[in-house]
């Protein structure tokens, strides 16, 4: 083997030992389930604790429909025009249930 | 049998709208373990037909056989495969790698069939201790001198032992001494068996005695 | 085999010969994947942990429109609903937003029937009680057996910290105020009698879309949401936010593959005679081709395995500082991140296809135009 490859070889083993520590440290972080989290889960609460663009805190998904001062009065509307991706019509509507596919 | 023959063989080139054509006709052959020269001025198709003669350049007609084996049909890469085995190829401009050691540039030809085995590399180095570069095997290519650069070009040609050499303009921009260790070389390579040809346009190369042949020519066909 | 090591190894000459081109790929190609890698390992990590608390959503949520909004509605109702065939179970929910001017926040009070133990605490049982979210106890320094003292309608009511959420649960808890359904009506100053919605457990989720137009008919104003549906909005909202995020990050990309297409593609007078030298020495076109293919592999297979780890440090170990914020918005309570890593092996290879792919591809098609020349050709310079 020539010096050449013979690097190339050291930086791939050092390639895989760097995703190797990643690997670990992926494992390493599996959710703890304690009993905060079942306690959390058991409110039955739809959302995270996520600001989603105009609204300051959760329960976006419940929250009123297309209120353009929801957050406080005078705080700007930050997509006045709609999102380049629009939301699933059905979340919108009363009654709101996902259309069944047949 | 002869090393080279080449029957009727044209190369035509087009440049922009204009056809040139380099090499008109020409019929040769040259037998083997002979030294030759084709000669003439700049532009009279000697490199074009060199390369005909190695395979390296597809004739737009004719035929060319490289010891016994016709190219004109071969596809490409069977052609490479005869380029690689029998001929060995001194181009004047595309010589060494700047910044490949000596070593590297004259294993090149090796490294598609695997890299050099233990003799070859001694075959090299030995090749290069008889050209007189014995001492400069790891130095970069940039660092030689013009005419050790085309002494390690030959030796490159000669490493994977070709029964034919090409060379392209071997001497030119070379002074005295160089040109003539280069001469003496193809001399010698000649003595042992090796089918050399050679276009140059040099007095050194083509008057010298020992060349078995020194063939003219102008505007693609051969005058003598 | 050994031809393929002994290309290899000419290609490692080729790199170091050109190391300042090659450092220069290897690292504009870890930094595009590294960036594009930081958003998708940023959603889909956001996607599995929402997808961990989905167990305890209730499968129909009923909320009583009025003029529009979203208002209180009548506990009575959750007794009419409970005699619909395959409810199991209505309850009513007590939840709201607090505006807590200490924190110049918005916190969440949700009322708890279940008792629970927590890691630190309890759930509340009694009125009086609370349990609060990381980040509330965090700002407001509370610790369990604190009073927590919350302005409502012109005086302070009181309350017993009896619970701390823990930062493992900070996702889901970190603004909670969590208090007994009577108390948090009081906190809320929501009327005896009243709640913010009604949570419904079916037998079978099959019948949702069957039940939604009989609450429809029962309830005025009703407006039912399907757990189904939350969860798929919820997915879209960060596919959505994800999407956004690459689509800032394309320009990065596309600069990158020009930059990558200029130093590949402009083979410099060095490079087309390095060819023309390995073809006059006997190198057939797929001897170059394979030797270029190595070298872009190579580049290749560095750079993105260095942008991937780039990527999981970025968000793991320094918490994706810039990109967190566009992805989540911003937050006056946003809880402690503790992410946990989730990876979609079909992302990955969406980020190769986009990524590695144009890039292996824009550096070979040159070489291969390149060693297509006849040697001659090179010889002469020309085209």
């Amino acid at each position: 083997m020539t010096p050449r490859l013979r690097a190339l070889a050291g930086g791939l083993v050092l390639l895989a030992a760097l995703v190797a520590v990643a690997l670990v440290d992926a494992g390493r972080r599996r959710p703890r389930s304690g009993p905060d989290h079942e306690a959390a889960v058991s409110l039955g609460l739809p959302d995270l604790v996520l600001s989603s663009a105009e609204r300051w805190l959760r329960h976006p998904s419940q929250a009123e429909p297309g209120a353009a001062v929801s957050d406080l009065p005078g705080a700007p509307d930050v997509d006045p025009a709609g999102a380049l991706i629009g939301p699933p019509r059905a979340v919108l509507r009363v009654g709101g249930v996902e259309p069944r596919r047949r | 049998m002869s090393a080279i023959a080449l029957e009727d063989v044209r190369k035509r080139y087009r440049d922009g709208a204009t056809r040139v054509e380099a090499v008109a006709g020409v019929t040769l052959e040259v037998p083997e373990g002979a030294l030759w020269v084709l000669r003439g001025p700049s532009g009279s198709g000697k490199t074009t037909l060199l390369g005909v003669m190695g395979g390296m350049v597809t004739p737009t007609s004719g035929a060319v056989r490289v010891l016994g084996e016709e190219l004109t049909h071969l596809r490409d890469h069977h052609r490479t495969e005869v380029r690689r085995r029998k001929v060995g190829f001194v181009f004047q401009d595309l010589s060494l790698i700047d910044g490949m050691s000596v070593r590297e540039n004259v294993l090149l030809p090796l490294v598609p069939l695997g890299g050099a085995t233990r003799d070859q590399v001694a075959r090299a180095e030995a090749l290069l201790g008889r050209v007189g570069l014995g001492d400069r095997i790891d130095a970069r290519a940039s660092r030689l001198s013009g005419g050790q650069r085309q002494r390690a070009a030959i030796v490159r040609a000669l490493v994977p032992s070709p029964p034919v050499l090409l060379l392209d303009e071997p001497t030119a921009h070379l002074d005295t001494d160089n040109a003539r260790e280069i001469v003496d070389l193809l001399a010698s390579l000649r003595d042992e068996g090796t089918t050399v040809v050679a276009a140059t346009h040099d007095p050194r190369l083509h008057d010298d005695p020992r060349v078995d042949r020194a063939v003219l020519m102008r505007d693609g066909s051969l005058v003598e | 085999m050994k031809r393929q090591l002994a290309l290899i190894d000419f290609a490692l000459g080729g790199l170091r010969r050109r190391l300042g081109k090659s450092l220069a790929l290897t690292l504009g190609l870890a930094f595009v994947v590294a960036l594009f890698g930081a958003a998708l390992l940023l959603t889909d990590a956001l996607r599995a942990e929402y997808a961990r608390g989905t167990g305890g959503m209730p499968d129909l949520t009923v909320q009583r429109l009025v003029a529009g909004r979203p208002a209180l509605i009548d506990v009575a109702v959750a007794d009419e609903l409970a005699a619909l065939p395959a409810v199991r179970r209505v309850e009513p929910r007590v939840w709201g937003y607090y505006f807590f001017v200490a924190l110049e926040a918005n916190v969440t009070v949700v009322g708890a029937t279940e008792a629970r133990t927590l890691a630190d605490g309890r759930l509340p049982a009694a009125d009086g009680e609370v349990a609060v979210g990381a980040s509330i106890a965090d700002l407001l320094g509370l610790r369990v057996g604190d009073e927590i003292g919350i302005p409502v309608e012109g005086e302070v009511r009181f309350s017993d910290v009896v619970g701390v959420f823990g930062e493992d649960a900070a996702i889901r808890t970190a603004d909670l105020i969590v208090a007994t359904p009577p108390h948090a009506r009081r906190l809320l100053g929501m009327p005896e009698g009243s709640a913010t919605d009604l949570a419904i457990d079916l037998t079978t989720q099959d019948e949702a879309g069957v039940l939604t137009e009989r609450i429809g008919a029962l309830v005025p104003g009703a407006r039912v949401l399907d757990a189904r549906l939350l969860e798929r909005t919820y997915e879209l909202t960060f596919d959505t936010r994800g999407g956004l995020l690459a689509l800032l990050l394309l320009p990065a990309l596309a600069a990158f593959l020009l930059l990558a297409w200029e130093r590949l593609t402009g083979l410099g007078p060095g490079e087309r005679r390095e060819i023309g030298v390995l073809k006059a020495v006997g190198w057939g076109t797929a001897d170059v081709l394979a030797a270029r293919m190595w070298e872009s592999a190579i580049v290749a297979t560095f750079g993105a395995t260095l942008g991937a780890v780039l990527a999981y440090a970025y968000v793991f170990w320094l918490d994706a500082p810039g990109l967190l914020d566009a992805l989540l918005g911003w937050s006056a309570l946003r809880p402690p991140m503790r992410l946990v890593p989730a990876f979609d092996p079909v992302q990955g290879f969406a980020l190769v296809a986009a990524v590695v792919i144009p890039f292996v591809a824009i550096s070979v098609v040159p070489a291969w135009r390149a060693a297509m020349i006849d040697p001659d050709q090179a010889l002469r310079g020309g085209e």
